[in-house]
Order: structure tokens, then sequence, then C-alpha cells
């Protein structure tokens, strides 16, 4: 009898334990998952994307090509400047900020 | 922030604002309140707009006027055309005026505002832009902006699926307290100054995606943790988690921080990060939110070279100590 039939204490297995000792690897192999090829695992998105996904695209920042003021004294003063009237946007909440 | 898009957005309605006016934007709530010279000025101007003596209410809306304060015309519609109609029909008034009624006697000098209203970036600190954006996960579970609604069903900014504004302000102290030293070990993680952790948390890791929020309370952070951990010479990677939450589980957020400052001299020259999780909830000011838990991100970006429209304070420094003591309530 081979060592294979025989446990560690050197008694002899039943034909039933041999085996369940030879597919032992093999049970642990697909538990694991490691007996299979290797699943591509999602890689983490990357900060640099992340930032890229959150914050505002060109295309939704249009209305920051105006070229606001948010100081009343300075706009004034443009006004005169420029012979201009004043356009106030007036929210409760910043209009250019808090939302 | 439907503004943003549906009026200021259109190409006539910034064509004409911008050759033809002097573009300003302010927030009622501080400017109602000033009793200071700029207080006094918006007051009077409104008076005679169909807001009339409003008291204590709400002025917002879309007002122009003269730098002497002469009331030209007024609208708080989200129709491109008749914010039109009203910018035509003020410059044509204008037009008309007197040059008396056009620029005051004397010069505009600079004004002293009410101190409790003064929101002037802090000097020698710093302007993060914080933006929010409501996601969803892709096939592969990475994080996207939201599919645009098909036509018919409202807009993308309507349901709240646009970028927020909001914007984190450093004073000179927080950076002394926040950025390593130089003899700071490369790898170690240094946890960030606790007030600062909680101004992060508190004030923005708000979700501001559909209006202004409610701000965190002390008792609502389960968790705030934020470090750095020096990689080289003026740079640090900036990780965290935190776990924010009501007393009735009915709104919460739980996410975690990724991202890298830059520091030279006692300076932030960058700043770059974002906090990604999930929120669940709403409140009064932010219905409309999606039903269960979903995904959401925050991204922190430095702003070295602030614009007028980078200046705006953040949205939680109403009571202003309170905002930079986060640790009260």
């Amino acid at each position: 009898m081979s060592d294979r039939t025989r446990g560690i204490d050197g008694t002899a297995l039943t034909r039933r334990q041999s085996a369940m000792i030879r597919k032992a690897p093999l049970f642990f192999l697909l538990l694991t998952g490691l007996g299979l090829p290797a699943a591509a695992a999602p890689a983490p998105q990357k900060t640099a994307d992340l930032l890229e996904v959150i914050a505002p695209a060109k295309s939704e920042q249009v209305w920051l090509q105006i070229p606001w003021e948010t100081d009343l004294a300075t706009a004034r003063r443009k006004a005169v400047a420029q012979n201009k009237p004043v356009f106030l946007w007036e929210m409760d909440g910043h209009p250019l900020g808090c939302t | 922030v439907a503004d943003r898009e549906f009026v200021f957005g259109h190409p006539d309605v910034q064509k004409l604002i911008t050759e033809k006016f002097v573009p300003l934007a302010m927030d009622d709530w501080y400017l109602r309140r000033q009793k200071d010279e700029n207080g006094r000025f918006f007051m009077a101007m409104t008076a005679a707009s169909p807001r009339g003596d409003a008291g204590d209410n709400t002025r917002q809306g879309r007002y122009v006027f003269t730098a002497a304060g002469k009331f030209l015309g007024f609208n708080n519609n989200r129709s491109p055309e008749r914010i039109l109609a009203m910018l035509r029909q003020s410059l044509a008034a204008y037009d008309k005026l007197p040059e008396r009624d056009r620029k005051p006697e004397g010069e505009i000098g600079e004004v002293k505002l009410e101190a409790r209203f003064d929101r002037t970036p802090p000097k020698n600190g710093a302007i993060v832009k914080v933006f929010t954006r409501v996601l969803e996960k892709d096939a592969e579970g990475g994080l996207r902006t939201c599919a645009a609604p098909a036509p018919g069903e409202g807009s993308f900014q309507q349901r709240g699926f646009g970028a927020a504004i909001d914007h984190l302000w450093l004073r000179e102290e927080d950076l002394k307290n926040l950025l390593p030293a130089k003899e700071a070990k490369p790898g170690t993680a240094v946890p960030f100054p606790s007030v600062l952790s909680l101004r992060l948390a508190r004030f923005h890791l708000c979700d501001n995606s559909r209006g202004e929020p409610p701000h965190w309370t002390r008792d609502e952070i389960k968790r705030a943790e934020f470090f750095l951990t020096p990689e080289s010479a003026g740079r640090a990677k900036v990780t965290g988690s935190v776990h924010l939450e009501t007393k009735d589980g009915k709104r919460g957020f739980t996410g975690t921080m990724d991202g890298w400052l830059e520091y030279k001299n006692g300076k932030l020259t960058e700043w770059k990060s974002v906090v990604t999780g999930e929120h669940w909830g709403e409140a009064n000011t932010t219905a409309g939110a999606r039903p269960g838990k979903s995904p959401i991100g925050f991204a922190f970006v430095l702003c070295p070279n602030p614009a007028p429209a980078d200046t705006v304070p953040p949205q939680g420094s109403r009571w202003l100590q309170g905002y930079y003591e986060a640790e009260r309530d």
C-alpha cells in the first residue's frame, strides 16, 4: 500500500477516504476560484476620472461666460464708467453658489 | 440651478447681458438684512419695483437699475423670451434717462460692510470649489453621471442631475494646522485637525443638488475621519471616511475620500479629491431625491486664481463663526 492510502498517523484509509484526499486540492481550487481563469475584477475608478465625472462639464458652465460681478459697489462703479445699467440676479442663496 | 442653464445659458440672453449691462449676482439673504450702504441702496431700489416693500421677506428676482439707484425693470420668470423683453424695455428706458438718474452725484467709494454680513474670503487662506453630483453605477460598478431623462420628461438639471457648486474656505491658521511639516515622515498618516474634519463633513458633504440643503448638526456626525499621508516633499495623499445620519435615520450619507494635496511654503498649491458613497433621504428644501440609497459624489478642487464668481461664500457660512468653529452647534 502506498503512502497515499494511509493517514498521517499511518493507519490504512478506506477507498472513499483516499478518493477524498486525492480530490481535495481540486475541491480547494474550485472553492477559492484559483482553478479558474482570473475573472477581470473591476479596477477601482481613479480619483482623476471621478473628478471629471463629478465636476461640471464645459457645456454645463456656459452661464459662467457672463462676467458676473459679486459686489454691488463694484458693479455700480463699472456702470458709471461704461454708461450701462446694472443687471442684478438676486436669489435666496447665492445664484453662483450654494446649489 | 435650472436658471443657470435655461436663462443664463441662453445665447441671446448672454449676449445682451454681457454687451449692454453690468451683470451682478448676489445673495438676497445677506443683502436684505444689511444695514450698510449696500443694503440701503438695494432696499430703496427694490421698493420702487413690483416687490415693493416686502418687509423681511425675500426680494429675489432679476432687476435692472442704474448706478444712481433708479429702478428700470424686474422679472422673476424662467422664460428667456420674457427676460429678453424685460432687458430690452429696460435699455430703452435707460436711454431716455437724464444723466442725473444714471450716475450718482459723487464717487462711489468702497463700502464698509456691516461686519456680521461681511463675507470677504479669508486673507492668506484658500478657496476650494466643491461640486456635488448625484451619480449612478455602470455595468462594471463604476460611477457615472445619471442619464438625461427622455425628451418630455423634464430637463437634466431640473431633476437635480447637474453639478451643484459651493466653496470651502480655509483660513491661514487652518492651512498652518493642516499642511504637513517639512520633517513629516512620508507614509505616515496624520489626521486632519478635528475642526476641519467637521467643517468638511457638516457643511460640504450635503446633498445640495436639488436646492439649499440643511447642513449636518454636530450630533448627526457619526464618523468624520480624514487623513493626510505625505508621499514626497510638498505632496500628500488625502483619504477619509464619513457616516452622517439624522437621528431618525431618514437622511444620511456614507462615503470615502481619496485624492491629494500639494503645498509649498505653507501655501496650498493643489487640492484634488473626491468623496463618493451612498446618500439617502431628502429635506423640505431638497425634495425629489431618488428612492432608497443611491450614489453621490463630491469633488474638491483648489481655486488658485479666483474670479468674482469663485469668491461666493460657503453656503454654510451664514453663521460664520459656526462655520469656522464647526465643533460648535
